[in-house]
């Protein structure tokens, strides 16, 4: 049944929607995060108990949500891949793991920005903030495993059995944490999260999320053009956009 | 289910066939389009240069290995949809022989028995007529290349249910005593019926017969 | 077929599977010997390195013996399948009949028995070396007889997906599989500071257990499934 996408044919049309894809997702992207960040960074007013520092969270909470969101686009399409050994699902993993592991890293540090001022320190281990970094070592495993097997076919598969082991890991993960965090912590500290939102905050916010968004699907389609190219290198299409010099 | 019916009923002959099977090994072609028909009651056998993808083709063959196109049926049904009951009646002996180093040549056979259900009472008898059960209690690694070869085709013996053998290189290491023993199972195995592939540098027993085919020029049919 | 029922058949099965996997370990003991040995090295050393001052070494004792407990059984599950991959033994494992998933458990409770069970016998003396509280030692024994068997169930997933990488195998395993492991981190450790604290620690031990069915539900099937990559592979 799926065998017409698993097929080799199917790749130059795969390829020519993710080339007409990606501009149209750049132009979106860019325009959501220009506005995003003027109405958010020159309108919105500042807080009355964090002044401007609370500004980060128009960063930070696209990336922090992002790099959910990317892992479960990359579990997702590793799971089609083992079932129905598509292979464009492997690219779309293949693809998205470093996309994912950037804005991890990126939700990371503006975490760690607005700690500075509020916390009166960098780092503190604050149940999302630790969530993220084990997160980020989930990625960065993904991509070791991925790079330390030489057959790219074997590489695929073991890396899409990780990726699925991860997604059903991250929630008890998350859970575990949130537990040791109100163990160890005192509850008076300021979270990062759900202030409450006037409407001037809210507006920018959600435009930088679907910002992000627009932004992860640019970069996804610019990635998978490189997978495509790069698995059927020995077929005739591929030569053929070379000696055109369109690649 | 009709892959039941396929492989259950002894009506049918068996067979094992290879549809366009092609692998890739990185950036060159290692298997191109093969196709291949083992008949019940033959040796086919596949011969061709180190390195012509002789022991891919095998793994690709007993399910150990995917190809990255084609397909390979057993009884007409292909081997991703009846894994288990293709499992039952297979006999594998591969390039690495399965004989764990620590463990005696008893012990591994024993093993293989449950695994295949095979008959444990047997396994004396084997190795005596393998000439190696004055050996048999001594842990596989310290026995010579030759011996821990026996002990692995002394499965040949042990699972005579199966249906379908893929032995690579089953004569390497052995004796003029050895091969005989093993040109013997095979033919044993082809009266009752059985499909046989597989490779050799040695000639075979003029006994068993059946197609060859070459890796070194590409089949296509 | 005309062999036993099939749970009766399975249970044979990993019977013998369980003595195949005994027999090699007591032909070579480096392989149970040594992580218990690093086990009782490490926790040593934090005494060394944090200083000898009883209070200090009450507060962190859970939670080093635990990490420690944790690399042990990382360290010694890298070579979990690499003898059976490379004899071939994994691939008639694979091309038999029989379920991968049985051979998986039979193969992690015979490393549960090697290479966790010790862990457990020796938790007391470090116990009292790290001046823990004598009350908390029957949770921590308990804790980790739940928590070691989950890391290894856990483990073993990574160990197959790395079976075939070869130099630098076991540092990338353990770089797989450790961020995996901290909710049983979280509720060993946990469980042995309550019980250091003189309080309940219940709830702990129960989310351990809790983790266990999981893994024990889980981990042999991606084990499984991870192992016939390998097979495909070498």
């Amino acid at each position: 049944m799926f065998k017409w996408i698993h097929r080799f044919g199917s790749s130059p049309f795969v390829y020519r929607t993710a080339n007409w894809l990606a501009p149209v997702f750049g132009i979106g992207a860019a325009v959501c995060i220009l506005v995003g960040l003027y109405l958010g960074l020159v309108v919105a007013p500042a807080d009355y108990e964090q002044g401007d520092s609370y500004r980060i969270i128009f960063v930070h909470v696209p990336s922090a949500w992002m790099s959910m969101f990317v892992y479960m686009v990359m579990a997702t399409s590793s799971a089609v891949f083992l079932i129905w050994r598509m292979k464009l699902a492997d690219i779309v993993a293949w693809a998205s793991a470093p996309i994912g592991a950037s804005f991890t890293l990126i939700a990371l540090l503006t975490g760690a920005f607005w700690g500075k001022p509020m916390w009166g320190t960098y780092w503190i281990w604050d149940a999302r903030l630790t969530s993220e970094l084990l997160l980020l070592f989930i990625y960065l495993g993904y991509m070791a495993l991925r790079s330390s097997i030489e057959q790219p076919q074997t590489a695929a598969r073991a890396a899409a059995i990780l990726a699925v082991v991860g997604v059903v890991n991250i929630p008890i993960i998350h859970f575990s944490v949130e537990w040791w965090n109100t163990l160890h912590q005192p509850a008076t500290i300021t979270k990062l999260d759900k202030p409450s939102m006037h409407i001037s905050m809210l507006r920018p916010l959600l435009l930088m999320v679907a910002g992000f968004q627009l932004l992860y699907f640019h970069q996804l389609m610019v990635r998978v053009k490189t997978g495509i190219l790069q698995r059927e290198a020995r077929t005739a299409w591929v030569a053929e956009l070379v000696a055109d010099n369109r690649v | 289910m009709i892959t039941d019916q396929a492989t259950n009923n002894e009506a049918v002959p068996h067979c094992l066939e290879a549809v366009d099977v092609t692998v890739w090994r990185g950036e060159t072609l290692l298997l191109d389009r093969i196709k291949l028909h083992a008949k019940a009651g033959e040796v086919t056998q596949i011969a061709g240069a180190n390195g012509s993808g002789k022991t891919t083709l095998l793994r690709v063959l007993c399910g150990a290995a995917l190809a990255d196109e084609g397909e390979v049926h057993w009884c007409g049904v292909s081997l991703s949809k009846q894994r288990d009951i293709f499992n039952e009646q297979l006999l594998h002996i591969g390039h690495r022989p399965g004989v764990h180093a620590q463990l005696t040549a008893v012990e591994n056979l024993q093993l293989a028995c449950k695994m295949g259900n095979g008959v444990e009472s047997d396994i004396d008898s084997v190795l005596n007529a393998l000439a190696i059960l004055p050996i048999a209690d001594i842990p596989a690694g310290h026995l010579s290349a030759g011996q821990q070869r026996r002990v692995a085709l002394a499965r040949l013996a042990l699972l005579p249910h199966t249906r379908c053998w893929v032995l690579d290189e089953p004569l390497t290491a052995l004796d003029q005593q050895g091969r005989d023993w093993v040109a013997g199972q095979i033919q044993m195995h082809s009266e009752r019926g059985g499909v046989t592939v597989l490779t050799t540098h040695q000639p075979l027993s003029k006994n068993l017969s059946g197609p060859i085919y070459s890796l070194d020029a590409p089949i296509h049919g | 077929m005309d062999s036993l029922p099939l749970s009766t058949g399975l249970l044979a099965l990993f019977r013998s599977l369980l003595t195949r996997e005994l027999a090699v370990a007591i032909r070579s003991p480096g392989q149970w010997l040594n992580p218990i040995l690093f086990f009782i090295i490490v926790i040593t050393l934090f005494p060394l390195g944090v200083g000898p001052g009883p209070n200090t070494l009450s507060i962190i004792a859970p939670g080093i013996i635990w990490v420690s407990a944790l690399l042990s059984v990382m360290l010694s599950l890298q070579s979990l399948f690499y003898d059976d991959l490379h004899n071939g033994s994994l691939e008639q494992f694979v091309l038999s009949a029989q379920p991968l998933s049985v051979v998986v458990l039979a193969k992690v409770f015979a490393w549960w028995i090697l290479g966790g069970l010790p862990l457990l016998l020796v938790s007391p003396l470090l116990a009292i070396l790290m001046h823990l509280p004598a009350s908390a030692i029957p949770v921590l024994v308990l804790s980790l007889l739940l928590g070691t068997l989950t890391l290894i169930l856990v483990g073993a997933i990574g160990a197959a997906l790395t079976a075939t990488v070869g130099n630098g195998g076991g540092i990338l395993m353990s770089l797989l599989v450790l961020p995996l492991t901290v909710p049983v981190l979280i509720f060993g450790s946990g469980a042995v500071q309550a019980a250091a604290l003189q309080m309940p620690a219940g709830g702990h031990l129960s989310l351990l257990v809790a983790l266990l069915a999981l893994a024990l539900s889980l981990a042999p099937v991606a084990t499984a499934a991870a192992l016939r990559v390998a097979v495909s592979a070498s």
